[in-house]
This record gives structure tokens, C-alpha cells and sequence, in this order.
């Protein structure tokens, strides 16, 4: 029953924008399940398996915008063959057929195809924003077709894609009426851009705030864009090969003074660093530096730069800025919240990297910190036991050692405690991921005091099922848990079976785990798709006499409640 | 009549068999090691000459060596394979997926190391990962624009030939791709028992090394970049036989 009509209570839900929130509100009562459901504007759905479009359109007929995620995490380092899944084409057919009133989709690590585009742009007059991450399939062709046929785009936001490019002139397809661009993020193709369409479409987008340009926007044109857009908030250079003395790089620097609404800069794809100093006069305004694909800049350009970034909030950058370099971040950059520091050198033997002191540094001089990515070829257990004393607010903590089961390099000792002491600590903490030699332990420890942990990531760790069992029993709040080359089996495997209904989904590759408790699990759980990829041998699992016992390479489980997927490849195997 | 071939191991088969990765710096991961392989059945024995790096390591048990000695092989073999050809994949020694950085920036890496102007000026002995088209199996290969044969000399392979007690075919291995006895000797297992269909539980396995000047080798008599260096064959006994052998016996 409802004191007030619907329309009021709806007024009050549309103040309800977090989908937890509202997923909250639909389980109070019919009533307001009902009011709910008509007036969400924003699906946000985690695992594109767990539910179909059909059931989607049926339960919100209204809504706008459409989050969708495909492919588990791992499928971001190789772990995952392409052709696995996470196709977005039948949900935009699904909601073209249902006439959803569709402004926004995000996908992330989902398979588009030039084809999807296409019917994306023509199926939905009021589209305004497509924002793709770590996805790929399609070609600039696609994106063409964007361009060319939605009238009311605001945002075309391309964020570490795997994109073809035909060279084509995808950028020319905006036409001249076009003016609404906000967003136009295209940092990750690899071909040549027109410059001249590029201007031109800068010129005519008076709102444009996010431009991120990719390597083939050479300097001039990069000041020539910048003097079109001085309100621009979020700039991507693309290649910075300059000569300091040339006409271009004055322009810039004239035109840089002008962006006074700069707050956040990225790119740098080439650069040379001497010619940093041009954009010395607006640092002081940024909010967000990612510097981790500015390979060239280093050393002391590095450090001049960022000691004039006071107000940072965010900084990405490689491990070539030295534990020195980090000791500078922590005395200019009181205000930062999240840190990325990225491996330069992939195969971890490099000259300069970053130790447990630069972490120590940072901790000690951020004390609004709160999330870390930090890569590194050594730790200590002492320096973890600092860091959790320094920083208990963490919400988002990884650290990982590039040389897998690497201990405590003072001690030998295994890193359990130091970890034990960030999980202790740090009461708010939602995402972890451990590495470095690391026993049962560690988990014990997770288990024990990680209460709000709801996602955690394993890699060479652990001894016995005991580890994994410590994380599944106790951490209440786990949603997905991924697990790599560690000795977790079938005991930790079916030991709490109704867990996983709890989980978004469980990733278990090159464990201990065998194919008849993967059977045994799916038996058990109807609810869940218990998934085994197995690239090598298509058919080796099931005619080997000793499948029961045989070990499963990667397994991938999650709730659903549609059911076995219908566009299974050969590779994958559904219990 | 010996049969050779060129293949190299897949790390993937360590990875998930062994349940840890190469060791890259020289540190044990015997701790890893001790806990796959340690049953009651598999007392595979071997030391590991890393010197004065012992010490440092993490070390769990303390590891036996049992010395066999073991008449020199002939030397020619007919069908030998020449190391150059052996397939991109299977040149590299890194872990699938480690360290867990996204593609799109290994990918750039790649791009920035074969294009960089500036590249005179990277701190570094920098290797850039090439991804091998769509293949997610083996995503890397160390080395960029060139061959590791023509990289510097620590890069470039050296294959020596393994045999195994019992097992027809030999086979060659790039010493190269390995830091410590321990790595070597997992791998050569790992590969041995793949291949054959033998349970690798079943046997004591015993190694020893042969020099370039012809003397068999016990691991603990050279450290491991001596030895690295000299190696020219390994011979791999075992005392329990698998189905594979017996069958061999019983004709």
C-alpha cells in the first residue's frame, strides 16, 4: 500500500541512480517493484550470460541507457581465446525489435562487429552515447557508420580497443550538421587520421570537453585543434615530436595557455620530453595525469612535470619514474587518490623500476589514497605492514611482483603478513589482488578480515584447498573471484556450492581442478553455466579413458538464469 | 636409431602442470614445487648449483642428488634439426598472460620499440613483446624486430639434446630459456611425461650433464651460467618404467 500516488514515488526513485540502490527498492514490495521497473533509465548488467534481451525488454520496457560486460577480466591478458564470446550483436537486434528508446550503450570486452554498428546507428534515433572498452571486432568502418548516421551523437568514447583500420575516412562521415560533440575519444587506432575532417569537426563542436587523439595527429595539428578548443576539460595528446624552436611548437604553447578548463591529460604516444615545459603553465589545474603509454618520457622532464601538478587526484605513469621519481609524487601530490604505476620494461629485468620504497613514499606522503595498481620487482612484508598503517582507506589495492612467487626479499619469507596487514587495516577494502610468494596463510588472513572484499584476483599462490576455502567462507561479500596457476582443486571447488549464486562468477585456470568436479558442480548447480575452454585439444577430454581424473585448464563458471548459452565455440564446453 | 626433434617446451605445460611459472631472477621456487610434486611416490631428486644465491632462497627441504654414471651417447645423429626453424611460439619463456598487463599497451610497447627515434635513449635492454596475430595461446616472443639468435649473445638460443632413459625419440631443449637446475629439470620432466603418457609420478628421475669436453656432470658441480654455457647433452635416467617402456621390454 502507498501513501502517495505512483507518480510521486517515482519522482522520489528518479533521485535513485546507483542500479544497487534501485535493484534495493524493487524487492520492497510489488508495488514498488512494478513503479521501479518502468521508470529505470539504466541497466547496468555485469555478465551478458547471466540474462538474455527477451527477459531484459520484459522486466524494463523503458529504459535508456545499457551497460554490458562480456568477457571475464583474464580475457585482458590473453587468458581467453577471441572467438570465446560476448557478442553484442543480438542485443542490439533484440532492442531495435523492441523499440527501445536507446541514448547509451557501454560495453566492455564484448565482440562489435562493423555490422552491429551499422544497425546500432540506424536503429535508434535519439542515440546519443557509445562507449566502448577493451573491445573488439569491428573496423573504422563501423565507426563510419556512426559517424554518418547519428544525428544527436554526443559521445564516441574508444577506450583501448582492438580496432582495424581501414585508413578510411571515418571522420569525415560526421556531417556538417553535426554539432553536439562532447566526447571523442579514437587514442587507440593505429592508422592515419584526416587531420583536415578532424579540425573541421572540432571547430563545429562547441561542447566538445574530451578529446583524445591517437598517434597520427602530429604537433601542429595538435595546436591548431587546441587554439578550436580552448574549453576542452580532457585532452589526449597524440604523437609529441616537436622541435622547440619551430612555429608549431610555439603555437602550442600559446594555445596551451589558453585551455584554462584543462583538468586531466593523457596520451603523449610519442614524445619528446624536453618539450614538455609547454604545458608547464596549466599543471597546476590538472586533476588527472596518465602518463603510461609515454614510454619517452622519463627521468627529469618526468619529474619537472609533475612537480608542477599540485592538485592531481589521479596519476598513471610507467616505472621508470624510479623510486625517486614516486618520492617526488608523494611531496607535490597531496591530493591524490589513485595511482597506476606500469611496468616499462615487460620482461621485469629492467635497470629502473620501482621497489616497496616508493610505495612506502607514497603512502606515507597521500594520505587521501585510496586506490593502487602497482607493479614492481620486489616487496617486503615490513614495507606492506607501513603501508597499511599509512593508508587504512584503501578501497582498491594491487600489487603485483612481476616474478611470480618472488618472497619478501629481506627476509625469504613468504608476503602472508604483509598482505594480512593491508586486508587488516584497510576495513573498506573492495578489490584486491596478491602475487609474490604466498602460502595458505594470506587467505586465512582475506577470510578473516576482508568483509567488504567483492572482488579478488590469484595468481601463483597458495598450498591446499584450505587457501581457497578461507576466501569462499569468508568473504561475504565476493563477487568475483578469478584464479590462476594455484593449487586450489575440487574440495574447494564443491565445498559451498550455493556460494557461487552469490558470485557474479569464478575464474579457475591451470589449478587443481578436475573435469568430474566440474560435472559434479554442475549437476549440483543447475543455476550456474560451469564453463571448460580448452583450446588445445578440441576433443581430447572426452575421448581420454581418464577423464574424470584429468585436469581441467580453464575453468569459467557463473550464475545465469538463462540457461547454457546458444553461441558456444567448439572450444568451450558447457556442463 | 635415435630420432631428434627440435621442440621446444611450451611454458603453458609447466604453467599448469607445475603450477608456477620459470623462475626469472634466479630465486628458488621450490616452495611451488614442493607442494605439486612432494607425494610419497615422486621423490624426484636433484640439486641445483646456484651458489651463493642459495641462501636467500626459500628453501622447504633440502634436495638429494644420485649419481648414475652413463657411457657417452654417439655423437651423430642423422636427423638433426636445425634450431633456427623452431616456431616463434615456442621460443618463448614467459608465462601466458604475466605480468597481467593489458594487450592494447603490450601491443604499444611493441610498436614504440620497433619505431622509437629516441630509442638510443631508453634506460634500458628493453625486448619488445610482438603479439603473434590472434593467437591467445603464446601471446609474446621475446625479441622485436630480430631473431633472438641475432639479439646479443645472452639472448640467442642454445639447444642441447635430452634423452630419457627408455624413450626412443630425443629431444632438444634451449637451455637459454631457463634460470636455475630446477626449472630445467621440471621442464624436461613435464615435457617427457606429457609426451610419452607417463605418469610422472611413477619414476625417480635422475639427471646429468654433459660438458663440451665429453665429462659427465653432476648439477651441483657447476653453477648454473657455467653450466649454461658448456652443456652440449643431458641424459635423464629413471628407475621405475612406464606403460611406454614396458611395452618396449616386454618385444
Amino acid at each position: 500500500m502507498n501513501y502517495f500516488p505512483d507518480e510521486v514515488i517515482e519522482h522520489v526513485f528518479d533521485f535513485v541512480t546507483s542500479h544497487k540502490d534501485r535493484n534495493t527498492i524493487s524487492l520492497v514490495c510489488k508495488s514498488w517493484y512494478k513503479i521501479e521497473r518502468f521508470s529505470r533509465q539504466q541497466v547496468f548488467i555485469g555478465n551478458c550470460y547471466a540474462i538474455n534481451p527477451e527477459r531484459l525488454l520484459r522486466r524494463f520496457p523503458c529504459f535508456k541507457s545499457l551497460t554490458l560486460k562480456g568477457k571475464p577480466h583474464f580475457a585482458d591478458f590473453n587468458l581467453v581465446p577471441h572467438e570465446w564470446g560476448g557478442f553484442v550483436q543480438p542485443w542490439i537486434e533484440a532492442l531495435a525489435r523492441g523499440r527501445v528508446g536507446l541514448e547509451e550503450l557501454r560495453l566492455k570486452r564484448m565482440v562489435v562487429t562493423d555490422e552491429s554498428l551499422e544497425l546500432l546507428s540506424r536503429s535508434f534515433a535519439s542515440f546519443k552515447s557509445l562507449v566502448l572498452v577493451s573491445c573488439e571486432g569491428f573496423t573504422t568502418d563501423g565507426l563510419a557508420s556512426i559517424a554518418a548516421n547519428c544525428r544527436h551523437l554526443q559521445e564516441l568514447d574508444l577506450q583501448e580497443n582492438e580496432i582495424d583500420d581501414h585508413r578510411g575516412q571515418w571522420l569525415s562521415c560526421f556531417p556538417d550538421t553535426c554539432t553536439t560533440l562532447v566526447t571523442l575519444n579514437f587514442a587507440c587506432l593505429e592508422g592515419e587520421t584526416n587531420l583536415v575532417a578532424l579540425e573541421r569537426l572540432v571547430a563545429r563542436s562547441p561542447n566538445l570537453k574530451s578529446l583524445k587523439l591517437n598517434r597520427a595527429v602530429p604537433l601542429d595539428a595538435l595546436a591548431r585543434l587546441m587554439l578550436c578548443a580552448p574549453q576542452i576539460v580532457d585532452l589526449g595528446v597524440g604523437s609529441y615530436e616537436n622541435d622547440p624552436d619551430s612555429e608549431s611548437y610555439l603555437k602550442l604553447k600559446a594555445a596551451i595557455k589558453k585551455c584554462t578548463s584543462l583538468r586531466s591529460l593523457s596520451g603523449f604516444l610519442e614524445a619528446a620530453p624536453h618539450c614538455l615545459s609547454a604545458f608547464h603553465p596549466i599543471c597546476h589545474n590538472l586533476t588527472s595525469l596518465n602518463l603510461s603509454y609515454a614510454a619517452e618520457i622519463h627521468g627529469s622532464h618526468l619529474i619537472k612535470l609533475i612537480q608542477h601538478c599540485k592538485n592531481l587526484q589521479r596519476l598513471w605513469i610507467l616505472d621508470s619514474i624510479g623510486d625517486n621519481g614516486l618520492e617526488v609524487v608523494a611531496s607535490t601530490c597531496k591530493e591524490l587518490q589513485e595511482l597506476r604505476v606500469f611496468p616499462c620494461d615487460l620482461v621485469g629485468v629492467g635497470d629502473t623500476t620501482v621497489t616497496e620504497e616508493g610505495l612506502v613514499a607514497i603512502s606515507a606522503g597521500c594520505p587521501k589514497l585510496h586506490s593502487i595498481l602497482y607493479f614492481c620487482n620486489q616487496m617486503t612484508n615490513a614495507a606492506l605492514i607501513i603501508v597499511a598503517k599509512n593508508c587504512p582507506n584503501f578501497i582498491r589495492f594491487r600489487l603485483c611482483i612481476l616474478e611470480p612467487n618472488k618472497p619478501d626479499h629481506e627476509t625469504s619469507q613468504p608476503l602472508d603478513e604483509g598482505f594480512g596487514a593491508i586486508v587488516k587495516a584497510c576495513k573498506s577494502l573492495r578489490r584486491l589482488s596478491v602475487s609474490g610468494l604466498l602460502t595458505d596463510q594470506v587467505f586465512y588472513y582475506i577470510g578473516m578480515y576482508a568483509n567488504q572484499l567483492e572482488m579478488l584476483s590469484i595468481a601463483f599462490a597458495g598450498d591446499t584447498d584450505k587457501g581457497m576455502l578461507s576466501v569462499l567462507n569468508g568473504c561475504k561479500k565476493m563477487r568475483k573471484l578469478e584464479i590462476r596457476d594455484s593449487p586450489f582443486g575440487d574440495k574447494a571447488l564443491l565445498a559451498d556450492v550455493n556460494k557461487y549464486e552469490t558470485m557474479r562468477s569464478l575464474w579457475m585456470s591451470s589449478c587443481e581442478v578436475t573435469l568430474s568436479g566440474c560435472k559434479r558442480l554442475a549437476q549440483k548447480a543447475p543455476w550456474l553455466n560451469v564453463e571448460i575452454i580448452n583450446e588445445n585439444d578440441n576433443n581430447r577430454m572426452e575421448q581420454n579413458g581418464h577423464e574424470g581424473r584429468q585436469k581441467v585448464d580453464k575453468m569459467y563458471l557463473y550464475r545465469t538464469v538463462v540457461g547454457t548459452r546458444m553461441d558456444v565455440p567448439p572450444f568451450v564446453w558447457i556442463l | 636409431m635415435e630420432l631428434d626433434l627440435g621442440l621446444s617446451l611450451s611454458p603453458q605445460t609447466n604453467s599448469s602442470k607445475l603450477g608456477f611459472a620459470f623462475d626469472l631472477n634466479n630465486h628458488c621456487e621450490i616452495q611451488r614445487a614442493a607442494s605439486c610434486l612432494d607425494t610419497k611416490k615422486q621423490r624426484f631428486e636433484a640439486t641445483f648449483g646456484l651458489g651463493n644465491i642459495e641462501e636467500d632462497c626459500y628453501v622447504p627441504k633440502p634436495r638429494l642428488f644420485v649419481l648414475n654414471g652413463q657411457p657417452n651417447e654417439e655423437d651423430e645423429d642423422p636427423l638433426e634439426s636445425d634450431s633456427s626453424t623452431v616456431d616463434d611460439e615456442e621460443e618463448n619463456s614467459q608465462v601466458v598472460g604475466w605480468p597481467p598487463v593489458k594487450s592494447c599497451m603490450i601491443k604499444y610497447r611493441s610498436y614504440h620499440h620497433r619505431h622509437s627515434r629516441n630509442h638510443h635513449h631508453y634506460p634500458y635492454h628493453h625486448h619488445g613483446r610482438r603479439i603473434t596475430g590472434m593467437n591467445n595461446n603464446i601471446s609474446t616472443m621475446i625479441g622485436s624486430t630480430s631473431s633472438s639468435s641475432s639479439t646479443t649473445s645472452s639472448r640467442s638460443s642454445m639447444y642441447v639434446k635430452v634423452k630419457m632413459d627408455g624413450v626412443a625419440i630425443a629431444r632438444k631443449v634451449d637451455i637459454k630459456l631457463f634460470n636455475s637446475y630446477e626449472s630445467l629439470t621440471n621442464s624436461l620432466i613435464t615435457m617427457f611425461t606429457q609426451y610419452e603418457g607417463c605418469d610422472r609420478e611413477d619414476a625417480n628421475y635422475t639427471f646429468i650433464f654433459q660438458g663440451k669436453d665429453g665429462d659427465w656432470l653432476l648439477p651441483e658441480d657447476a653453477p648454473w651460467k657455467l653450466f649454461a654455457e658448456s652443456v652440449h647433452r643431458i641424459s635423464i635416467m629413471r628407475d621405475s618404467p612406464c606403460a611406454y617402456t614396458r611395452r618396449l621390454f616386454k618385444r
